[in-house]
């Protein structure tokens, strides 16, 4: 049935990030509860759950814009928990934050100059970035404002991928999105993956974050309900942890770690 | 005649008065604070200069090489320490946080330099001078002095602002502190950078009006402080260059108020400042400008 | 249904070039207990707008109890019956627990003296806040603001009520006490309308289940079957998962990690 432990996936090695037991509030309300996930070197892993479970929560404690109440970040082996946001970033951990947050009284190259401010020595760079999207060198001295939806996401993505980060948190690509633009957005996944690059994502569309994760977790109400390999997965068994409900009406979610 | 030379004269005291608001404008801008002590910053600046001018006897616009940077530093340091915390804290706090910082250093002065007035460089050609165009028309050296000053810190502003390193910070961080953040830059440090910048340039205004009128521990909320936030209103919240305009209608409205009756100079300044306020609250220059 | 506690007739909402949601139609029977889920920006939060008197249409009508409300404020839809719950709770800071009951009493339910103290008694009660009922509203955290919330709703004294998004962060017993809460308030007769992400508390009390997404209804009915529509399970889990539960299988992802041949 559900497989509560991750499944080890092809690469193998000691996580490039980790969260451990991590336990988040919103003032009383808590958003996460003991929430661990690890991260390998290369892997693309995805957060699902409906809204409210708690995943950008988890992803923006990761970036150090919020502290938790417990719990634990590890990167790279060391604890990176009481480091400031900012410091997070130039050591590698880069969010593309939820609604894209781009400079909005500057021009697209301006926006990734910024990102490339505290840039770390790396493959990425601002042409590099108007290689991978083709568009974007004509327009680089249009106002953000005036660019679309897609655009904007490119531009944010660029932004983040400027500071050659290691680890790449990408939060609700896809919200406000056409499907079709978020498909070719996704589709950007293995160029920036063959830069070395590791992602962590949050999805709201589950389907599109099967495709392109080699692992996920599903939160439901600030708890993990399923962890696993999209291969190793059913449908019920998705269904079943986003939802939390087992058969007819008013059970408990499935709850897979109170078993273990 | 008369009106000429007032309106020519109003025209110039609006680059003492962009010089005044500018820093207010900064502020307020890139993080949204209002600081109610930015006069009696300038006034500060003055009385150092005078010091400074006193004890090494420098010539007079040396001062300003010495003081500018001076207060520059003061101002990161104030942002960073006093200012940051209280920002933390709410909005409400940081206006009673300037408006106290603003009484503390009145009193200050008031206690180290007496309530007596004082003016800098009043001894120099360059303050008491004046040119003529034709028969009819004068112009003062030093107004013309700073209003070719302002120009060329607005000048170098918007160049700071659009182009440098910094600058992009800056309007990075106005616009969005925390995708800043994500980006890599300590909001603090670039708040700090900016803070410093507004107190330069109030520095440089305080030096100016204690060369062009007189300086005593109240001038700072007295005038400067007011002139700057009618400026700042009356341009455009925002809009740089807005503050040179804010103060040009300012100073032309005073003059023509002179000529009028002599003691409806400030008055008439004030009459502008509420029409504005009333018929186009969002002032002269409205979007946000870019730089 | 002419005797609908609530009708919207042909309703449409636009910000701007942004459409909200057009022609909708959609009714409640006195005493039902509604369920909404849908992605954020579906526009459940908009609808509850249209309801509650907050947000004017563009066109349609509003009919509540046979009457048409559409040209009405929210202060007088919420005397003839209608309470609201806003997600944000924002209580009257400086007043205690019980004065803010007080003026939800009064203002909103119209009750005068004893009426309305009985109201906001029962309300504090009802809601398990008789503890608190002198605690300035600024002191409360924001789980008690939240109860707060729905006890000023409840003090309005309503005949249809909607909760918006009440269970979020609670923990396991807190829902099934809101669940409880909830039972209650409809056993009495009040209408409920909920929107809500915690889906196992609202199928453990409602009848009826609406699916919103961007706009329109994408499922209406029975909880377990408005559920299992592919519809409804494409808006949450996407078209490969819906496709898996109606009998295909999860393939493992496109070594490329972007190319499917489905989109």
């Amino acid at each position: 049935m559900t497989e509560p432990q991750a499944s080890q996936p092809q690469e193998t090695g000691t996580p490039l990030l980790e969260v451990r037991d991590l336990v988040v509030h919103h003032g009383q309300l808590r958003a996460l509860d003991a929430i661990s996930l690890t991260v390998l070197p290369g892997e693309v892993y995805a957060i699902i759950g409906a809204n409210g479970a708690g995943k950008s929560t988890l992803l923006r404690t990761i970036a150090g814009l919020h502290r938790p109440t417990s719990g634990s970040v590890i990167f790279d082996g060391r604890d990176v928990s009481a480091v400031r946001p900012e410091r997070r970033a130039t050591q590698g951990i880069v969010m593309v934050p939820e609604g894209r947050r781009l400079f909005g009284s500057l021009s697209v190259e301006e926006n990734l100059k910024v990102g490339a401010t505290y840039a770390r020595q790396g493959p990425w760079n601002i042409e590099r970035v108007y290689e991978m999207f083709a568009w974007m060198r004509e327009r680089r001295n249009q106002l953000t404002a005036q660019l679309s939806g897609g655009e904007q996401q490119s531009v944010a993505i660029g932004r983040a991928l400027v500071s050659n980060p290691r680890v790449l948190l990408l939060d609700e690509l896809s919200l406000g999105l056409a499907p079709v633009v978020v498909q070719r957005i996704y589709g950007m996944l293995p160029q920036i993956l063959e830069t070395g690059l590791t992602v962590l994502l949050v999805e709201q569309d589950v389907s599109q974050a099967l495709r392109v994760a080699s692992r996920i977790q599903c939160l439901l109400e600030g708890r993990t309900t399923l962890e696993g390999s999209p291969a190793d997965v059913t449908a019920d068994q998705v269904e079943a942890a986003y939802f939390g409900l087992t058969g007819a009406a008013s059970a408990s979610p499935a709850d897979d770690r109170s078993e273990a | 005649m008369a009106w000429v030379n007032a309106i020519i004269q109003g025209i110039l005291t609006g680059g003492l008065y962009a010089l005044f608001a500018c820093g207010l404008s900064l502020m307020f801008g890139v993080m949204k604070v209002v600081n109610l002590a930015h006069g009696d910053l300038a006034v500060i600046a003055g009385y150092i200069a005078i010091g400074v001018i006193t004890v090494t006897h420098v010539p007079v616009l040396w001062s300003v090489v010495i003081v500018v940077p001076v207060m520059a530093v003061l101002g990161y340091v104030l942002q960073r320490t006093l200012i940051q915390s209280s920002l933390d804290r709410g909005v409400l706090t940081t206006l009673i946080v300037t408006f106290g910082l603003s009484v503390v250093i009145e009193n200050g002065l008031l206690q180290f330099f007496t309530a007596n007035s004082r003016g800098i460089g009043a001894e120099m050609t360059l303050v008491t001078g004046s040119f003529k165009i034709g028969s009819q028309i004068e112009i003062a050296y030093l107004l013309l002095l700073i209003f070719a000053v302002a120009v060329a810190v607005l000048l170098g502003l918007q160049y700071f602002l659009s182009r440098s390193k910094y600058g992009r910070l800056i309007r990075a961080v106005a616009d969005d502190k925390e995708a800043a953040q994500l980006a890599g830059a300590d909001y603090r440090h670039v708040f700090g950078i900016a803070a410093g910048v507004a107190f330069g340039t109030v520095a440089l205004g305080g030096i100016a009006f204690g060369m062009y009128s007189n300086l005593d521990p109240t001038t700072g909320t007295d005038t400067i402080l007011l002139f700057a936030f009618a400026a700042v209103v009356i341009g455009g919240l925002g809009s740089l260059w807005g503050t040179l305009l804010g103060g040009v209608v300012l100073g032309v409205a005073q003059q023509i108020g002179a000529q009028i009756n002599i003691s409806d100079e400030l008055l008439a300044g004030y009459i502008v400042f509420l029409v504005v306020l009333v018929l186009r609250p969002q002032g002269l220059i409205s979007r946000r400008a870019q730089p | 249904m002419t005797d609908a506690l609530l009708e919207l007739d042909r309703v449409t909402k636009r910000f701007g070039r942004v459409v909200i949601t057009e022609d909708l139609s959609f009714a409640v029977g006195p005493g039902e207990v509604v369920g909404i889920v849908g992605p954020n920006g579906a526009g459940k939060t908009s609808l509850f707008g249209l309801i509650s008197g907050d947000l004017a249409p563009g066109a349609g009508e509003v009919r509540f109890a046979g009457r048409p409300v559409t040209k009405l404020d929210a202060a007088a839809r919420c005397r003839l019956g209608i309470g609201r719950t806003y997600q944000v709770p924002r209580p009257f800071g400086d007043m205690t627990v019980f004065e803010n009951l007080l003026v939800a009493a009064q203002q909103g339910g119209g009750l005068r003296r004893r009426a309305s103290y009985a109201a906001a008694v029962a309300a504090l009660e009802r809601t398990g806040m008789p503890a608190q009922a002198n605690v300035p509203a600024e002191r409360l955290g924001l789980l008690q603001r939240k109860r707060l919330e729905l006890a000023r709703a409840l003090a309005t004294q309503p005949t249809l009520l909607l909760l918006d998004e009440v269970a979020g962060g609670l923990t396991d017993p807190e829902v099934a006490q809101l669940v409880e809460i909830v039972r209650g308030v409809n056993a009495e007769g009040t209408a409920v309308i909920w929107i809500e992400h915690v889906v196992r508390a609202l199928t453990a009390v409602v009848s009826r289940l609406i699916c919103l997404s961007g706009g329109t209804f994408v499922g209406d009915g029975e909880p377990a079957a408005v559920l299992a529509q592919p519809a409804v399970r494409e808006v949450f889990l996407g078209s490969e998962v819906t496709a898996a539960l109606a009998g295909g299988s999860l393939e493992a992802p496109a070594a490329d990690g972007g190319e499917r041949s489905d989109s």
